[in-house]
């Protein structure tokens, strides 16, 4: 008796978890948008409003000018106004294309408005260039792990948080990430 | 008798009463369809599409940020365009600016404009130069130095069906008080007291015209006037008047007064520049004082409603003593009617109106427009396009645009004088040049030049000729050398690898084939960078050999190459066809650092009203590593600094660049694609007709590129090529006794192996 009772939890056990997998087949955009905020806001978070950009002395004039304007745009980003910040984000990158901030934050913007692949197309521009700066480094890693989970690409996302925390191995925003990206994986595997 | 002869009467008076009623009840029936019908036809026209408003292609805004090198005639002129009214003191009012201190300071009070998604409100700006170079960016409100300032984006062209009229509609509500009052006041004072018909109006015109001995004054209401704009012919009959009356009835019957004064203020004929009429009180306030409706003064109000009567007679632009009279007839109408104070009129008659010029559009990028409207033909239909008034945002610079139809215009000129034999072929074939700018980062497409003269032929040489590349194709295959080196699992590439530049036969299937170098001039061992530097033909193609003509097709469609290309050897040699246009793309994404981007020229299109119904973003994809692209970069440069494109520096463009130029082997076509970190241009030079041109890429299109750089980048600081952090420099230096150098702490390598087999006596880094 208590053996049939056993086998038909574990059934039902079983079938939950499959629907629960069923549906949790990559995260919604509006959890990922949910789940976001931490990669962004925590310190040293880029985006934090007490962290200028900073432009090295003798910056050339294009990329004093390129800045002020990725400035202006993360303020948008912040206010949650995000097309917009992408759209004053392209004219900073044509301002100076070589501008690393706007690089990375056309990732946010494209990330935030749920264009995770061309967020990643971004990302793979801004690591080389942001590559010399560990704290950059770190962010464009944690985001490039958003972007992939959120393409339900578990595998490669835990590499990137992974990644970020051997830099970084108290990072928050990775460690989030991470932690998720493991429940994720095996419900999948479930 | 009598009694028949009363009978017949009384049945005549009957048949009479009954016809006569019969025609009456006709008539009413008859009159009645034609005001039901009248009905149906104003409704059909008030409900439906008024009018037609083409839509406008604008080129990109532009950016201005201290540092930036930017000469004051130019400023003045692009100001000039974008109808910005000189002043002689500081800006008090949108669209006002003066140039002071021996054209030193430029204030700017810059005009509201509608960008997409983001309205902006001007404000009034100080920019400071010093010798020609911006200094500081200030606003004059309230003191803010700013980093950067925007000037609004011009219109470059429209689309127009059969109707070219400009016109935007504005609701009754933006028309401010004065100028509702100041209009009616002109044209109809009595307007809210009739019914459609005045005829208090219709007498008093009457009497004055008997006076006169001729028509002087018309007695026709708004509404009437609207009818005749709306429906009929301008002919001074009877017939039209009666039924411009009917009208006028009946409109005033189904629709309120409002809504009839708001399609009059939209509706009426104010003016012509050019070919484009004016239409509406905000595209007149627009284009004679370059304001809205509600920046009007009371003086320019009150010349505007003058205008109504006789537009072109009345214009500023025509006479600005006529217009003047006119204006203080109209004050002292409004003065009369207590519209105004007394005060006010005397202020508004000091307003002194300067004689100025309108501003026209002229399509300065026609191949640029047409490759636009292209694009748009996949998602709006013709229709739309010209009736619909969409903007349409797009990457242009018209500086850069203008810079390039003088390069091309001007170089093929200077051809023509030094080589007799293009004139020669010039009497039977068209000699004809194409040049295309892109931003690499991000992909813009900043001018087009499809042809020497647009008004002789249409065909967009920069995006519809397919031409033969020659060696401009080259870097293709150096690329898939650095890629995927040797098929034969030979070391890796780099640009010190020593490839043989000796004659030699590719055999494919039962064909064969062999290159041979220009002149007939091989130079044995040399280091790919060489090879590349001298353009030499016999060592790419053995390149191209060891690494898989199929590995360099493939990098050639990884790079934006979309035409169709063959395996065949004679691929490394760029022996296909291509469009000016796609090799652009592909280089683009060597300056990019290797990283291809979408190719842009609309940015947004957006509706009437404001509202994004398109956005293309920014595409970016790294298609070649940053290791690959620092070394082809370098090569590139080489190429510039001591390779096939040195004259470049010859003839003065000192800045950091690379490029590559490109001859066909029967020298029909001369190219140069060559960059800046900022900026890539692609020349492209030949015959329509495929005519020999008989001159080499560094000769026929490099003078049209540095020619077109130079003024390009006049006006940005010098940047230079940045070496991406992690990114080793394997750097040649070619002073060293002509052969490599390793970098300190390299060791020196073996020797590769080359196509034939045999090994090469010297060695390499690495």
């Amino acid at each position: 008796m208590w053996l049939k009772g056993l086998l038909r939890a574990t059934a039902w056990l079983a079938v939950a978890s499959m629907l629960s997998a069923c549906g949790q087949h990559g995260p919604s955009v509006a959890e990922v948008a949910r789940a976001l905020p931490e990669t962004l806001d925590v310190p040293p978070s880029p985006l934090a409003p007490d962290r200028g950009l900073r432009t090295r002395p003798g910056s050339s004039p294009q990329r004093v000018a390129s800045v002020r304007m990725t400035e202006r745009a993360r303020r948008l980003l912040r206010s949650g106004n995000y097309a917009r910040a992408l759209t004053e984000l392209e004219k900073s990158l044509s301002t100076d294309g070589s501008n690393p901030y706007a690089h990375y934050y056309i990732a946010v913007a494209h990330h935030r408005l749920g264009n995770f692949r061309a967020s990643l197309d971004f990302l793979e521009v801004a690591e080389p260039i942001l590559g010399h700066n560990l704290p950059w480094l770190v962010q464009t890693l944690v985001l490039r792990g958003d972007n992939l989970r959120a393409l339900g690409s578990f595998g490669l996302a835990e590499a990137a948080y992974r990644r970020a925390l051997s830099m970084d191995p108290a990072n928050p925003s990775a460690n989030r990430g991470l932690s998720w990206t493991r429940q994720r994986s095996k419900a999948k595997s479930w | 008798m009598k009694r028949g002869f009363k009978k017949a009467l009384i049945r005549l008076v009957k048949v009479s009463a009954a016809l006569l009623l019969l025609l009456v009840l006709g008539g009413l029936g008859l009159g009645g369809w034609y005001v039901w019908h009248l009905s149906d036809v104003v409704e059909a026209k008030f409900e439906g599409r008024k009018w037609e408003f083409p839509s406008k292609i604008y080129a990109d805004s532009k950016i201005m940020y201290p540092g930036m090198r930017v000469p004051v005639a130019q400023l003045r002129e692009k100001l000039r365009r974008l109808g910005y009214r000189s002043s002689r003191h500081q800006p008090r009012a949108r669209g006002e600016y003066r140039i002071h201190g021996k054209a030193a300071v430029v204030e700017v009070f810059l005009h509201d404009f509608q960008y997409p998604l983001r309205d902006f409100h001007g404000f009034p700006v100080r920019i400071s130069l010093k010798s020609g170079v911006i200094h500081r960016i200030q606003r004059l409100d309230n003191g803010e130095v700013l980093p950067s300032v925007e000037l609004e984006p011009e219109v470059v062209t429209g689309f127009y069906d059969r109707v070219r009229e400009q016109r935007r509609v504005v609701r009754l509500e933006e028309v401010p008080a004065r100028v509702r009052k100041a209009v009616l006041a002109v044209e109809d004072e009595r307007f809210y007291y009739h019914r459609g018909v005045d005829p208090v109006a219709v007498l008093r015109a009457f009497v004055a015209n008997l006076r006169r001995g001729g028509v002087v004054q018309g007695g026709s209401t708004l509404t009437q006037q609207l009818m005749k704009n709306f429906f009929l012919e301008s002919d001074r009959t009877l017939e039209r008047k009666v039924k411009e009356a009917l009208m006028a009835l009946v409109t005033e019957w189904m629709y309120t007064k409002d809504q009839i004064l708001e399609n009059y203020l939209n509706e009426i004929y104010l003016g012509q520049n050019g070919s484009q009429g004016i239409f509406g009180i905000w595209e007149a306030a627009r284009f004679y004082f370059v304001k809205e409706p509600e920046q009007l003064t009371v003086g320019e109000t009150a010349m505007l409603a003058g205008l109504i009567r006789a537009p072109n007679r009345y214009s500023p632009y025509r006479d600005i003593k006529e217009a003047t009279r006119r204006r203080n007839v109209i004050l002292a109408k409004l003065v009369g009617d207590g519209i105004i104070t007394r005060h006010t009129y005397e202020r508004a008659l000091r307003e002194v109106f300067e004689k100025r010029e309108p501003v026209r559009v002229t399509n300065g990028a026609p191949y640029f427009t047409d490759y636009v409207k292209k694009e748009l033909a996949a998602h709006y239909s013709n229709d739309v396009l010209t009736a619909e008034g969409l903007r349409i945002f797009t990457s242009l610079d018209l500086e850069l645009q203008q810079a390039a139809g003088t390069a091309v215009s001007k170089g093929l000129t200077r051809l023509e004088k030094d080589y007799r034999h293009l004139r020669k072929i010039a009497k039977t074939d068209d000699l004809e040049g194409a040049l295309v700018v892109i931003k690499p980062q991000t992909g813009e497409i900043r001018a087009m030049v499809g042809g020497r003269d647009y008004g002789k032929s249409q065909f967009n040489r920069v995006a519809q000729a397919k031409r033969q590349p020659g060696s401009v194709f080259k870097p293709f295959v150096y690329l898939a050398a650095l890629t995927h080196g040797s098929a034969h699992g030979h070391e890796p590439y780099h640009s010190t690898t020593f490839v043989e530049d000796e004659p030699f036969t590719w055999s494919y299937g039962r064909q064969s084939w062999a290159p041979e170098n220009y002149k007939h001039r091989y130079y044995g061992w040399v280091t790919m960078r060489e090879a590349m530097e001298k353009s030499l033909n016999a060592a790419t193609a053995r390149i191209a050999q060891d690494v898989g003509i199929k590995k360099v097709r493939e990098m050639a469609y990884r790079m934006g190459i979309e035409s169709r290309l063959p395996l065949l050897p004679s691929l490394s040699l760029g022996a296909v066809e291509v469009t000016p246009l796609e090799m652009a793309g592909a280089f683009s994404a060597l300056a990019n650092n290797g990283v291809r981007t979408h190719l842009l020229s609309i940015k947004n299109v957006v509706d009437r009203n404001g509202n994004v119904l398109e956005k293309r973003n920014i595409r970016v994809k790294r298609v070649i590593s940053p290791q690959v692209a620092h070394d082809m970069n370098n090569m590139l440069r080489g190429v510039v600094e001591r390779g096939t494109a040195r004259s470049v520096r010859l003839q003065g463009f000192t800045r950091p660049a690379a490029g590559k130029t490109g001859t066909t082997n029967d020298a029909r076509d001369a190219w140069f694609a060559g960059y800046t970190p900022d900026l890539l241009a692609l020349v492209w030079v030949g015959f329509d007709h495929q005519s020999e041109l008989g001159l080499p890429g560094s000769r026929a299109a490099l003078p049209i590129w540095t020619d077109f750089m130079k003024k390009a980048t006049g006006r940005l600081p010098v940047t230079d090529f940045v070496t991406p952090p992690g990114v080793s420099s394997f750097e040649a230096d070619p002073r060293a006794g002509g052969g490599p150098r390793c970098p300190d702490g390299v060791p020196q390598g073996k020797p590769r192996i080359e196509g034939t087999g045999s090994t090469a006596s010297v060695e390499i880094c690495g």
